[in-house]
């Protein structure tokens, strides 16, 4: 699929075109971008995102930011298409504001869709010039594919809420200043009638933001704990007990957003470098994986132009983003799986004895980012079936009886 | 086109999913699965005469409707949906596409006139044009063409063969006469019954040379790949009706008391049908479009459909028999027909190793960067 500019849009990407190349370096996929998270000590990731969120910075007073969000919330008033042509371009610039252009994606709809007017009048204009950085605070241990499960208490006591719980997952919460909140407010309404969205200040007392280290050693996400948190009452998103809706907007932009992710370098080129260094170019079995890293990363290429085409043209996408983000998950945990087979013996190394710095050890091991994060494969495949071939749910109690009531919560 | 398609495609579709619909339910697929020609003259009659479905993509001064390919590849869509038993794809996408790049002007419009007209062609070719087993040489009284070519796609009722053969320098492009002699020609059992073929001995045949003999090759290379671009409409149209028949089985069918598309282990085999489907939706759309407005990319695009395809479309029969149970591997059922159809799809214009292998070579895996 190949999709045309009009005049106007060929001038906007012009326009923006020239302004990154007065503002950023081409991307040169050597050692030297910045743009690219390499090794996961906490002093890396930390530099990293103290990099997006300058450049996110950059982009708000340049006026990039938010482009088809409205002028009065810090927005540039064009057309999510515009948005679409800044990211193509700055995808060939070594700068990304990375997990910031993440949570804007994330937030904003939040807020644009279920705030009131001064909500937001006072966060979006924050939200995209990053003097605000948020996280997301949903998954719970006990509530993660089964989300509306979630126990986190908001007792109202006056004009606030107090929060006890826990939360687990969050990205970038040892970063943030806010965050999109998900909380039980009334266990004796049904599970998805007794939640709120909050607006929780992350630096306020009785709150706890422990890293979590996954299995590559990395601490992108963390453990948020709150202890009689007090939030004011006016920080709901929405109506009071009425968050599922919120959490709902929020989810269905994530797995779009997860699935249409990651342009720039060919991995066929990457993994074809590898082949010819371990002498194996020639092996008709590797080239047969190869061919098939090449169609998958086709694959994906045209999922993106088909929903750009939507976006563009202001129609219904006609593909599914839990279509996208399972085939995503695959894609890339296959392509890891080749290269790391490529490696050969030097599999078996890691850190700076391996081959590029055991980038492709920590791909191979952080493939649960695509197949488990932003909802699992299996949560997806639902999905699928129930949302785009419409079969039957499966049958469920939990969905009208008093969340004190369910045996879940005891 | 195929993704987000115009009005008049998306009108062109409707038109044509309502004709086969009509003249070609399972019912009329088995019956000329049994017959000798494996067609049906009327309906082809009417594609042509009525429909003009031939001739779509012929120019209009001759007798065509002046569209494209994107058009045959939505005709190809509806005719894999359906499974239709017919001499389109041998015609009009093969004989049709090597005319169209291979055929010198008085041959095509001499040809293209007579595919409009509703005459059954076929293409005496093979993916790998260079290992061609059929061999010309020209004699005293024009050309003479030997050898045997194992599998033409509906053979048996072409009364014009186009022939590849490799000449003195190359290969060339050739007419022969479906009754001439020297030519034996050989229905064969086909594992698909709604695809037939037939084994062709050319022993000496008198051929004309229709393109320019020797060196005709890159021409038929490109008509190959729009035919498997074409192809893999085809083989969607097929993947869509098997998915759309699993899913209207899960959501019938009912067991433990409950519908059988409630269940997990049903739902997510359903869901890996509707990936495949929208891979290979975006993959064959794609690989048209390149054959229409951008041909320097369409044997790398052609052959990233196909390599896809092929499997994938095996998988979703193989899937919707599964979700099927025990009537899915009766006779009765159509599942085991759309099965057959996609081994045969899958095998034809190259299966996934070939055009696997095809793709390192065009994206530059080589031992030497």
């Amino acid at each position: 699929m190949r999709i045309q500019d009009t005049p106007e849009e060929q001038a906007f990407r012009a326009e923006a075109r020239a302004w990154l190349e007065a503002n950023a370096r081409p991307l040169c996929d050597a050692d030297a971008d910045l743009s690219r998270l390499r090794g996961h000590s906490p002093e890396a990731e930390a530099a990293h995102f103290e990099r997006c969120r300058a450049w996110q910075s950059t982009l708000y007073q340049a006026g990039w930011a938010g482009i088809p969000w409205p002028v009065e919330y810090g927005g540039r008033g064009l057309t999510p298409a515009h948005q679409m042509i800044f990211n193509q371009e700055q995808a060939t610039f070594d700068a990304t504001s990375g997990f910031i252009a993440s949570t804007i994606a994330l937030v904003g709809p939040a807020l644009l869709n279920h705030g009131r007017e001064d909500q937001r009048r006072h966060y979006l204009p924050r939200l995209l010039s990053a003097e605000d950085v948020w996280c997301q605070l949903f998954s719970e241990p006990d509530a993660g594919s089964d989300l509306a499960n979630l126990r986190t208490r908001a007792e109202l006591d006056g004009q606030d809420f107090v929060v006890n719980g826990q939360k687990v997952w969050t990205t970038g919460a040892q970063y943030a200043d806010l965050g999109i909140l998900l909380v039980r407010s009334n266990p004796d309404l049904p599970k998805h009638a007794g939640i709120t969205c909050l607006i929780a200040d992350i630096r306020t007392p009785g709150v706890e933001v422990r890293p979590l280290v996954t299995n590559t050693g990395g601490v992108h996400f963390n453990e948020v704990f709150f202890r009689d948190v007090r939030v004011p009452r006016d920080r709901a998103i929405g109506d009071l007990d009425g968050g599922w809706a919120v959490a709902r907007t929020t989810l269905a932009n994530e797995s779009v957003m997860i699935g249409t992710s990651s342009v720039g370098t060919r991995d066929v080129d990457r993994l074809a470098a590898l082949a010819r260094r371990a002498g194996r170019a020639d092996d008709p079995v590797v080239r047969q994986q190869l061919a098939r890293v090449f169609v998958n990363e086709r694959i994906l290429a045209l999922f993106r132009a088909r929903m750009e085409a939507a976006v563009r043209s202001g129609r219904m996408p006609d593909i599914d983003g839990s279509v996208m983000k399972v085939f995503w998950a695959e894609a890339r945990a296959f392509k890891d799986q080749v290269a790391l087979e490529l490696l050969g013996d030097d599999a078996l190394l890691d850190g700076d004895d391996a081959p590029e710095h055991g980038e492709w050890q920590g791909a191979f091991l952080d493939f649960p980012m695509g197949t488990i994060g932003g909802g699992t494969s299996e949560v997806h495949r639902n999905g699928i079936g129930e949302r785009v071939l419409q079969l039957p749910r499966e049958p469920r109690e939990d969905r009208s009886v008093p969340f004190r009531e369910l045996k879940t919560t005891t | 086109m195929i993704a987000s398609p115009s009005e008049e495609h998306t009108a062109l579709a409707e038109l044509v999913r309502r004709f086969f619909e009509e003249t070609s339910p399972s019912g009329e697929t088995r019956r000329l699965m049994e017959t000798e020609s494996g067609y049906d003259e009327g309906v082809w009659k009417q594609m042509a005469e009525e429909l003009g479905l031939q001739s779509v993509a012929v120019a209009e001064e001759r007798g065509g409707q002046g569209l494209g390919l994107a058009e045959v590849g939505i005709i190809a869509r509806e005719l894999g949906r359906a499974l239709v038993c017919t001499p389109y794809l041998a015609t009009v996408v093969l004989a049709g596409g090597a005319i169209e790049h291979a055929a010198d002007t008085r041959a095509r419009e001499e040809l293209e006139g007579a595919i409009a007209a509703g005459e059954i062609l076929a293409l005496a070719a093979q993916r790998d044009l260079a290992a061609t087993p059929l061999s010309a040489r020209a004699s005293a009284d024009g050309f003479r063409v030997r050898g045997t070519q194992p599998h033409v796609v509906d053979g048996h009722i072409a009364e014009r063969i186009l022939v590849a053969a490799a000449c003195e320098s190359g290969i060339g492009l050739f007419r022969v006469d479906g009754a001439a002699r020297g030519l034996e020609r050989r229905p064969l059992r086909t594992f698909d019954r709604t695809r037939r073929l037939a084994r062709l001995d050319f022993d000496d045949v008198p051929a004309t040379p229709i393109g320019t003999p020797g060196a005709d090759g890159p021409a038929l290379e490109r008509a190959l790949d729009q035919a498997t671009a074409i192809l893999g409409g085809e083989i969607l149209g097929g993947m869509e009706c098997v998915l759309a028949a699993a899913a209207d089985y899960a959501r019938e069918r009912r067991q433990f008391g409950r519908a059988i598309g409630s269940f997990q282990a049903v739902k997510h085999r359903a869901a890996d049908m509707q990936i495949a489907t929208d891979c290979a939706l975006s993959l064959v759309d794609h690989a048209i479009e390149s054959a229409v407005v951008a041909p320097d990319e369409l044997a790398l695009d052609a052959s990233v459909a196909k390599s896809f395809v092929s499997d994938a479309f095996v998988q979703s029969a193989r899937d919707n028999i599964q979700i099927h149970g025990g009537v899915g591997f009766t006779w009765e059922y159509d599942t085991h027909l759309y099965l057959r159809r996609a081994r045969s799809s899958a095998v034809l214009l190259g299966d996934t190793r070939w055009h696997g292998e095809r793709i390192a070579r065009l994206v530059g895996v080589s031992a030497t960067a």
